[in-house]
């Protein structure tokens, strides 16, 4: 404490802490900075030993800003941000402050007296305590509340009036800084705001990047026109480079599909529908691109979406020629396994035109030709002939590599040809066919072919699975029949051992096999070529015995 | 003389069985423009059930049918001391078996499709050995 030897010097000091006082507080924007600097003038005027500020909240809930205490190695300031605790301050005492918006000062035994019942009070404290208001307007915005050791005197007198000073320059530059902290803090969040949908922006343009899909949005109100960056990329242009119209998109749509995409436009504009449209895409130097167009109207506003398939497409493509690939050779091999079955299927018409030749030959050179026996045995000649350029024709078609070809054909015609080919195989294993119901007219769609091949799988599968079987019929049943909902259903039973439930939901995985010279292709390949169909096959277990494997496939529309 | 083993001396008649009906009339048909008689049966069985089994001078048999095989008939005949010659015709050409039907008998097996001349050699040798003089 300054000693004050006259009045012009008290005048002149004091003047000059108001203007310390003033600037201090009025630099301080930062809230935690003016708590530290506010405590710390506070402590210095009137050379307290503590001090404690406190701020009320939004509901007039109180909030220990920081508490400061003078010690040996000088001033230390701790901030809290807790409501106040009656082991702290006299919470009574604070709260006639507030209510009477006055300060008040006081020595401990007058508080004692006045605050009987505050607990705080009751503590060991220094001789002093003061607590001012701190008032913004009418309103109380908080309060400094100080303990200090030295007796209430005239000097004193000129401090706590400097503090009165300081608590007022304090209201306002504490407003300021709260006002200050809630703009900080509005910021922040606008920027985190920003930066959360600039993010979401990202992610979209980037999942429209990954996913080849554009966007694009049309008012029919203001006839704007948008377009996502992928959309521009699309259609073939760098985004932004060109303006979005109807005019420059058609440009681009192939010829071909031109009629289709401006139909698809003009179903847009109707309310309540959505379009699907997949069409060809011209870039000049980059070729041709298939999409996909989505889109729909709501309100005046249409909006829709685009995808490029053309990797999609090209993958399927490819996929399907190595399905169609593999299939082959499996046909191939498996005309290798029957190639002994085949030829005796060759070699029987040849030995009916062989020796219905030689016969022929002598009849007509007899002294008195007989030409009628001659006749009958050129006339068979001629339908061997016939028959065996069908067995070539089959076999050639199996053993073929084509694409395959989509179409009606007859299943009974079908199975019979296959029969055809392994009728030896069948007779070797001493098997009995039951054929089908006469059941003509049921006609499938498909690729004759490749259903023939599983044709043949299957009924060689139940021939080998007979193979061992004694004491009961080898039975091959085969059935066709229409199957509602535009389906027919193939199925043809064994008489054999049959197969577990565990192997009758294996048997169709690669490289299972319950044979033990089988590679597990035959039925794998199988499922695959009725599946391209949009078909599917299953086994069952036979009664009383065997497997009957069944597959379904679309039925020749309108048939 | 006593009479032949295989039936009775002036059959001419040669048997075909073969479960393919064309086969069956081609070789009808050539064997009647050599001169023999010639009856046909589409299984084992109808030839077993035949009244002309009894007739027959020479057999022409199919190996792989369905339903009873060749091999399988020609045991069934020797149980039946039926023992005329016969002759194996196969498409379905397989050695083991060829040793197999030799050993119990047949006098040949000719692969389809065969030469006339083979089948006729044969045929003749079946009546010169064991058919009328």
């Amino acid at each position: 404490m300054t000693a004050m030897s006259t009045d012009a010097s008290n005048d002149l000091q004091m003047a000059m802490t108001v203007a310390r006082i003033t600037q201090a507080l009025s630099q301080e924007i930062v809230l935690e900075n003016l708590v530290r600097t506010l405590l710390r003038l506070a402590l210095e005027v009137c050379g307290a030993q503590r001090g404690t500020l406190i701020t009320r909240q939004l509901g007039n809930t109180l909030r220990t800003e920081a508490c400061a205490r003078t010690g040996p190695a000088g001033l230390s300031v701790q901030m809290s941000g807790l409501p106040p605790a009656a082991d702290e301050v006299p919470l009574s005492l604070l709260d006639t402050v507030i209510r009477s918006r006055e300060a008040m000062r006081c020595s401990i035994d007058e508080a004692r007296m006045s605050h009987a019942d505050d607990p705080y009070l009751q503590q060991a404290l220094p001789h002093s305590l003061c607590c001012l208001p701190m008032c913004k307007q009418s309103e109380v915005v908080g309060v400094l509340y100080l303990e200090h050791a030295l007796p209430a005197g005239d000097a004193v007198q000129a401090q706590f009036a400097l503090l009165q000073l300081l608590a007022a320059q304090a209201a306002i530059s504490l407003e300021n800084a709260r006002q200050y902290a809630q703009l900080v803090e509005e910021n922040a969040l606008r920027r985190q705001a920003e930066q959360t949908m600039r993010r979401s922006e990202e992610w979209l343009a980037l999942g429209q990047r990954i996913s080849h899909t554009g966007t694009f949005r049309f008012n029919h109100r203001s006839g704007a026109l948008d377009w996502s960056d992928e959309h521009f990329r699309i259609f073939g242009w760098e985004p932004g480079t060109v303006t979005p119209s109807g005019k420059l998109a058609f440009s681009r749509v192939h010829p071909q599909d031109r009629g289709r995409f401006a139909q698809a436009r003009a179903d847009i504009s109707q309310r309540d529908l959505q379009v699907d449209l997949e069409f060809r895409i011209v870039i000049p130097e980059r070729g041709v691109r298939h999409v996909v167009a989505r889109g729909w109207r709501t309100g005046d506003e249409e909006v829709g979406t685009l995808t490029d398939v053309t990797e999609v497409k090209a993958a399927e493509s490819a996929l399907r020629a190595a399905q169609s690939d593999l299939a082959h050779v499996s046909r191939v091999a498996v005309m290798g396994e029957l190639a002994t079955s085949i030829a005796h299927e060759v070699n029987q018409p040849l030995t009916a035109i062989v020796t219905n030749a030689g016969a022929s030959l002598r009849w007509l050179a007899r002294s008195e030709p007989n030409l009628e026996e001659a006749r009958t045995g050129l006339k068979d000649i001629v339908q061997e002939g016939q028959r065996l350029g069908q067995v070539i024709r089959g076999l050639r078609a199996l053993v073929k590599k084509q694409d395959p070809v989509f179409a009606g054909f007859e299943l009974q015609e079908a199975i019979e040809q296959a029969l055809m080919l392994i009728r030896t195989e069948l007779d070797l294993h001493q098997v009995i066919v039951r054929l089908p119901d006469p059941a003509p007219g049921i006609q499938a769609y498909g690729d004759r072919i490749q259903i023939q091949q599983v044709m043949l799988n299957l009924m060689l599968n139940a021939a080998e699975a007979m193979a061992q079987v004694e004491g009961r019929p080898r039975e091959l049943g085969i059935s066709v029949m229409a199957v509602p909902g535009g389906r027919v259903q193939v199925s043809i039973s064994d008489s054999g051992p049959g197969l577990s439930q565990a192997s009758r939901d294996r048997v169709f995985e690669s490289f299972y096999s319950t044979k033990t010279n089988g590679l597990g292709m035959g039925l794998p390949i199988s499922r695959a070529l009725i599946e391209s169909h949009g078909g599917r096959i299953w086994a069952d277990a036979g009664s009383p015995h065997g497997a009957i494997f069944s597959f379904e496939l679309p039925a020749l529309p309108g048939n | 003389m006593s009479l032949s083993l295989y039936g009775p001396r002036n059959s001419r008649l040669v048997s075909v069985v073969d479960d393919d009906e064309s086969v069956r009339r081609g070789l009808c048909n050539l064997l009647r423009s050599l001169g023999y008689e010639a009856r046909d049966f589409a299984s084992g069985q109808a030839f077993l059930q035949s009244p002309h089994l009894a007739r027959t001078g020479c057999l022409l048999l199919d190996v792989v049918m369905s339903g009873m095989s060749g091999p399988e008939l020609q045991r069934q005949l020797r149980a039946l001391g039926k023992n005329f010659p016969t002759i194996f015709i196969t498409a379905y050409v397989d050695a083991a078996t060829e040793e197999s039907v030799r050993q119990a008998g047949a006098i040949g097996f000719l692969c389809k499709p065969f030469s006339e001349d083979a089948l006729t050699v044969l045929i003749d040798s079946a009546f010169a050995e064991h058919g009328p003089a």
